[in-house]
């Protein structure tokens, strides 16, 4: 929006007016214009109206110019006044001029008004906005130093010859200085000659590179103590002649600290390392040590007990000679207590392999009932001469999990053992069940029990609970033991549940693992000991074709097909290494040590004796195979990886 | 009558297995490291060794690899009898031989030679 001028009219001759209003209007600006005729009238416009111009006759009946003028300096000093008048004279127009009015025109020459109008309100927009820049400035600068006098860091300037023209409050409250002792002085007249010396050598290495340098610099503090400074300083060039040295720091004496403290438990901490891998390597020999000795102890018992054993039996069995009954039932006390030391000794030697982690489960596919059944065999003459019941309650014929045969053997001959031991009377039950995730085992008795605070030692190793009186059938304290390593092995879980008086029952899991899981636990095993740039290793999987159409066909048959498959790549390969793990569905055949080049032939030569097989089974055109390979480490990295690139599961 | 070769550095364990075998009517030779056991082999053509592992001049291992190279012997039943546990994968591998651990029981021992020796003859 354009500025309208505020004009104020001193005129008692409305001619004149209307004269001066038609002048007016001839100047490109707006203008709101009051006119008074007295005194009284002025000098109340002054204060309503507020003129920024005022233009004045000089001679009026009670009120003369000067004083108009001088009227208007006191009530509005910034306002402009112009004389428009008569004739003044020459003298009355200097001492106009100056008393302070701004310019003064002839009513006869009003050609003048104009210009001098114009000049006029050029003034006043350039004061304006002269007032206005000024105000700004003086904003600015006060920011400027609140900023400054705010900011953490030390700020200040010099002139190239090393003199402090200004610095911050930081600057005067860290090294307790006042304005006079820096304004104007140089670095040696308020710091140590050495610290100023090279002090205004990095000024004299800032002037000379025009570049900003950065340094650290140990700054005394009034209390006599030092702390480091992180300092930059940089050429500042401005209008003047010679360019300025700007600095700023900060003062890093704690950061310096907490760096200094931070690397020495940085330090300790790696020594501690060392430490503990030292010890830690310490012990893992020792650990190795005790299984070492518990084995060389172990076999090496298991000489003289040989003999012994022998020596007795053959006592016992009348190779040398008559034997009185006492002499036998004697001997017999000896043999029971070699069979036990016997147990005892293979219980040790399993539980060391156990704990130093050296068990490698050699996993297939094991059917439990069946499993269950050929260990009921060893039972038989112990449940005979206890009048024990065996029951079994299946919830199917055939329960297969993927696990090491010898070890469930081991636990279940455990389990049933410990159930005949304690049980007197009534039953021992073996129940094996299935769902979606997992295979429940469970053993129950109806023998003694076992006390509610023996409950939590009972798979502690040599822990032991109602002992019998015969020797030969006393415990070892590592069977249970056996039992949970053996379970924990296989991912499962193991616990005890019983009542005193009533029997005891012993429940294990064991997660049933998809094909995929099984695949890749053991391709894993294999790639453990693989590395990418010296080995090699390739796996072939085998799909068959529509595999659920066929299996419903076929049903039992499938499998024992699968089993010839299984048997005939066995065959082929010849394994020396690596294995064959498969389901009724997938075979999955790991060679370590087949390069990406052979296993294309391999692979087709299987496929080709599987499919005779076939055809000689007269299933030649009902079932198909899919064949994939995959190779580490050019497919995969892992067993995830190669498993992927096969896409078949 | 067979001959069963029993191959142990200790005399102790020989003469024991020995009584034993004679006493169910075997004959029996004996040998106390591998290298004897070979050569007693070779002269005497036993039905079936029994043989320990940890031995000195020859072990049992290297003794089954020798036995296993030559063509008329290759054949001879072999049952281990020691009192390492670990080497059980080993000779399982070989197919060959039969495994017990010390301390045996005789029975078991006798039914095992037993049933190798019907089946050697019903090979042969």
């Amino acid at each position: 929006m354009k500025k309208e001028f505020r004009v104020l009219m001193l005129e008692d001759n409305a001619g004149d007016a209307e004269l001066i209003g038609r002048e007016l209007a001839k100047i490109g600006f707006a203008f709101t214009i009051k006119r008074v005729e007295t005194k009284g009238g002025f000098l109340s416009a002054l204060k309503e109206f507020k003129p920024e111009m005022v233009l004045s006759d000089y001679n009026l009946p009670d009120f003369d110019g000067l004083s108009a003028l001088a009227a208007t300096k006191a009530e509005c000093p910034d306002a402009l006044f112009i004389f428009v008048s008569g004739a003044i004279g020459e003298e009355r127009a200097i001492e106009a001029l100056k008393s302070g009015a701004t310019d003064y025109v002839l009513k006869d020459r009003l050609s003048r008004f104009v210009p001098a109008v114009e000049r006029a309100l050029q003034e006043i927009i350039q004061r304006d906005a002269g007032n206005k820049m000024q105000e700004n400035l003086q904003v600015g600068e006060e920011r400027f130093r609140a900023f400054m006098d705010n900011s953490p860091a030390v700020a200040f300037l010099k002139t190239h010859e090393g003199r402090y023209v200004y610095a911050n409050k930081p600057f005067e409250v860290r090294f307790n200085l006042t304005r006079t002792d820096w304004l104007g002085k140089t670095d040696f007249e308020f710091w140590p000659a050495q610290m100023a010396k090279h002090l205004q050598e990095n000024d004299q290495i800032v002037l000379a590179s025009s570049r900003s340098v950065k340094s650290t610099e140990s700054i005394p503090t009034p209390d006599g103590g030092l702390r480091s400074w992180l300092v930059f300083k940089f050429p500042v060039i401005d209008s003047g002649e010679s360019p300025l040295i700007g600095g700023m720091a900060v003062d890093m004496t704690d950061q310096k600290r907490l760096e200094t403290q931070l690397k020495q438990v940085v330090g300790e901490l790696s020594r501690l390392n060392g430490e503990l891998d030292r010890k830690n390597e310490d012990l893992k020999k020792l650990d190795k040590l005790k299984s070492e000795f518990i084995s060389t102890v172990s076999h090496e018992l298991r000489t003289p007990m040989a003999i012994m054993r022998e020596s007795i039996a053959q006592v016992m069995d009348r190779l040398c000679g008559e034997v009185t009954a006492l002499q036998q039932q004697r001997l017999h006390m000896s043999l029971s207590n070699i069979d036990r030391l016997r147990h005892i000794i293979d219980n040790l030697l399993d539980i060391s392999k156990f704990e130093s982690r050296k068990v490698e489960l050699r996993k297939e596919w094991v059917d439990l009932p069946g499993l269950v059944k050929e260990v009921e065999f060893s039972f038989e003459e112990q449940f005979k001469s206890k009048c024990l019941q065996l029951r079994y309650s299946f919830s199917k014929n055939k329960i297969e999990v993927n696990a090491d045969k010898d070890n469930l053997i081991q636990v279940f001959m455990n389990l049933i053992s410990n159930a005949i031991k304690f049980t007197d009377r009534g039953y021992v039950e073996i129940f094996i069940g299935e769902n979606e995730k997992e295979i429940e085992c469970r053993v129950t008795d109806t023998g003694c029990g076992i006390r509610v605070e023996d409950l939590p030692k009972i798979f502690n190793k040599f822990e032991q609970f109602g002992r019998p009186d015969d020797p030969g059938k006393k415990g070892t304290g590592l069977g249970l033991c056996i039992c949970k390593e053996i379970i924990k092995l296989h991912h499962g879980e193991i616990w005890v549940e019983s009542r005193l008086g009533h029997g005891t029952t012993f429940t294990f899991t064991l997660p049933k693992l998809s094909i995929r899981e099984l695949f890749e636990e053991n391709l894993s095993r294999y790639l453990q000991n693989c590395s990418k740039e010296t080995d090699c290793l390739s796996i072939i999987i085998f799909e068959i074709h529509n595999f659920h159409t066929i299996h419903q066909k076929l049903g039992l048959k499938m499998e024992s097909l699968q089993e010839k498959f299984v048997r005939s790549i066995e065959q082929y390969l010849q394994l020396q290494a690596g294995e064959i793990i498969h389901n009724s569905r997938f075979i999955l055949v790991i060679l370590p040590g087949m390069s990406k080049e052979n296993i294309s032939i391999i692979s087709d030569r299987i496929h080709q004796t599987l499919d005779d097989l076939l055809s000689k089974k007269h299933f030649g055109n009902k079932i198909k195979l899919t064949i994939k390979t995959a190779e580490y480490p050019q497919g995969g990295n892992n067993a995830q990886e190669l498993l992927e690139k096969t896409d078949l599961i | 009558m067979k001959k069963i070769l029993v191959i142990d550095d200790d005399p102790q364990i020989v003469d024991l297995i020995k009584s034993r075998l004679k006493a169910n009517n075997y004959e029996v030779i004996t040998a106390l490291d591998g290298k004897e056991g070979l050569e007693k082999t070779k002269e005497e053509f036993p039905h079936l060794i029994i043989l320990d592992i940890a031995m000195p001049r020859m072990d049992g291992y290297t003794f089954v690899l020798e036995l296993r190279k030559d063509e008329k012997l290759k054949g001879l039943p072999v049952i281990i009898l020691t009192a390492k546990d670990k080497m059980k994968e080993l000779f399982g591998m070989e197919g060959l031989s039969h495994y017990l651990i010390k301390p045996f029981i005789a029975y078991e021992l006798l039914k095992k030679v037993k049933e190798l020796l019907e089946n050697e003859q019903f090979c042969s």
